[in-house]
């Protein structure tokens, strides 16, 4: 029926049993190599106020990844990645692919950048251990991937201040451990999941095509 | 008159020295923890403990009220065991002694340091169990028991640690379940790989190539676990669709 959100109740509970059946196998087949990881960011975004201008491949003692910038390590001098933090740092260019060589990455953040392009769609496969994901505050554009939902340990997504379009995947329910969800702030449009019902208001506002009890408007007319 | 000064000199007198000796505890239980460590490179020499307390002592901190904060020994070739004196370090924020090859328990009464955000005492050769009182820790940020010969469960008690941010007790010998509750939340697959825990839902990740575990076959392991998890999700589908 044009103009209303319809009830996804049994939809929304069949897609999350499938969802757990499949949640947690993401595998991937490249090795970790850390420093192939940062060289490849590094080499793919552009950077105008030079703040990487520390991150510097050349003198390869163990662990000298741990000393750049944004970044925390599991361990001392051992080069493999907990955390990346480059927040507000005028970053732009698209989410690279040799992310997928920080396997073990437990925290993304790349908010209040200017990144573009997508959300890739296969993050959840190069960073199947994310904790944290946060790429709010870009200019990232397209649909939510519905793979997210492969991202198994996933507590806090943050997608706020982007232009994302589509709707929200049903496939988000299955996040089983997911207690900070934003989308407020995109092109977001259809009904939110029935999981994210007892969200807050504030996750989800600023999405003039989104419907649902967080909004408070079951029925858009 | 004078016999009231007299008495006031021998008061003051009487006070600074219970101050000297209550100020030299710390620095007892330090000189506790040195005497049962093996130091090749003789970091710990100035560690004497006659001095008033140990805050000029190589790699201790203390705060303004001469109490020790941190003690940062990491890397530093030691061996021998910890002792349990370190709990009375009740200012202890950061206890930092990573990378060595110290062998022995972890003395239960680290569980007294209730100030402590920092535990790091990865990479050495440590046994027993992972002492349930660091459930404790309230304040407890960082705990990486990672990269040593643990045994026993991980204790429930620390996932009522609310300001746990980074856990590591990958390669050792634990056994049990792995908590996913409370602040365990946080945690994934890479935290407890390479252990005989039980693995469910997810397999561990395949070693690394840069540590030097020893550990063989891991993810056939794991592939095979996850199947059997998957079904059992399958035949218990009907319960949750109608739940």
């Amino acid at each position: 029926m044009k103009g209303s959100c319809p009830s996804s109740l049994k939809i929304s509970r069949f897609v999350l049993l499938t969802r757990m059946l499949f949640a947690g196998h993401v595998s991937s087949t490249v090795t970790e190599d850390d420093i192939k990881c940062l060289k490849g960011i590094k080499n793919s975004l552009n950077d105008p106020d030079g703040k990487l201008s520390n991150w510097s491949f050349n003198n390869n003692s163990a662990g000298f990844l741990c000393n750049l910038v944004g970044v925390e390590c599991w361990m001392e001098r051992e080069d493999r990645l907990l955390s990346l933090q480059l927040r507000d740092m005028k970053l732009s260019g698209q989410l690279p692919q040799s992310l997928q060589y920080c396997q073990s990455l437990q925290t993304l953040d790349l908010s209040a950048n200017r990144l573009s392009g997508t959300v890739p769609a296969q993050i959840c496969s190069w960073l199947p251990y994310l904790v944290t994901l946060d790429l709010s505050s870009n200019d990232l554009s397209g649909s939510i991937p519905s793979e997210l939902s492969n991202c198994a340990y996933l507590n806090n997504l943050v997608l706020s201040n982007n232009r994302l379009s589509g709707s929200i995947p049903e496939q988000l329910s299955g996040l089983l451990r997911l207690k900070r969800f934003s989308v407020a702030n995109n092109d977001l449009k259809g009904a939110i999941p029935l999981s994210f019902e007892n969200n807050s208001k504030v996750d989800f506002a600023g999405n003039s095509g989104l419907c649902g009890r967080p909004l408070g408007r079951v029925w858009k007319l | 008159m004078e016999r009231l000064i007299s008495v006031c000199l021998w008061l003051i007198l009487a006070l600074h020295l219970v101050l000297r000796v209550a100020g030299n505890a710390e620095g007892d239980a330090l000189n506790a923890l040195k005497n049962n460590l093996a130091d090749p490179n003789n970091l710990l020499q100035d560690w004497d403990p006659t001095d008033i307390n140990p805050c000029q002592w190589y790699n201790i901190t203390c705060n303004s009220e001469n109490s020790v904060t941190r003690i940062d020994l990491g890397n530093a070739k030691l061996s021998g065991k910890l002792v349990p004196d370190l709990g009375l370090l009740s200012n202890l924020q950061y206890l930092e002694l990573y990378s060595n090859n110290i062998s022995g328990e972890i003395p239960e009464e680290i569980g007294n340091l209730t100030n402590l955000v920092s535990l790091d005492l990865y990479l050495n050769a440590l046994t027993g169990h992972i002492p349930v009182t660091l459930g404790n820790l309230r304040k407890l940020r960082v705990l990486r028991l990672n990269n040593n010969s643990l045994t026993g469960q991980i204790p429930m008690a620390l996932t009522t640690i609310e300001t746990l941010q980074l856990l590591d007790v990958s390669n050792n010998q634990l056994e049990g379940d792995i908590p996913v509750n409370g602040s365990f939340s946080l945690f994934q697959p890479i935290s407890f790989s390479n252990n005989r825990l039980n693995y469910t839902l997810a397999p561990p990740p395949p070693p690394m190539p840069s540590t030097a575990s020893t550990s063989s076959g891991n993810s056939a392991v794991g592939a095979i676990v996850g199947v059997v998890a998957a079904s059992v999700v399958l035949f218990s589908a009907p319960a949750i669709i109608f739940a």
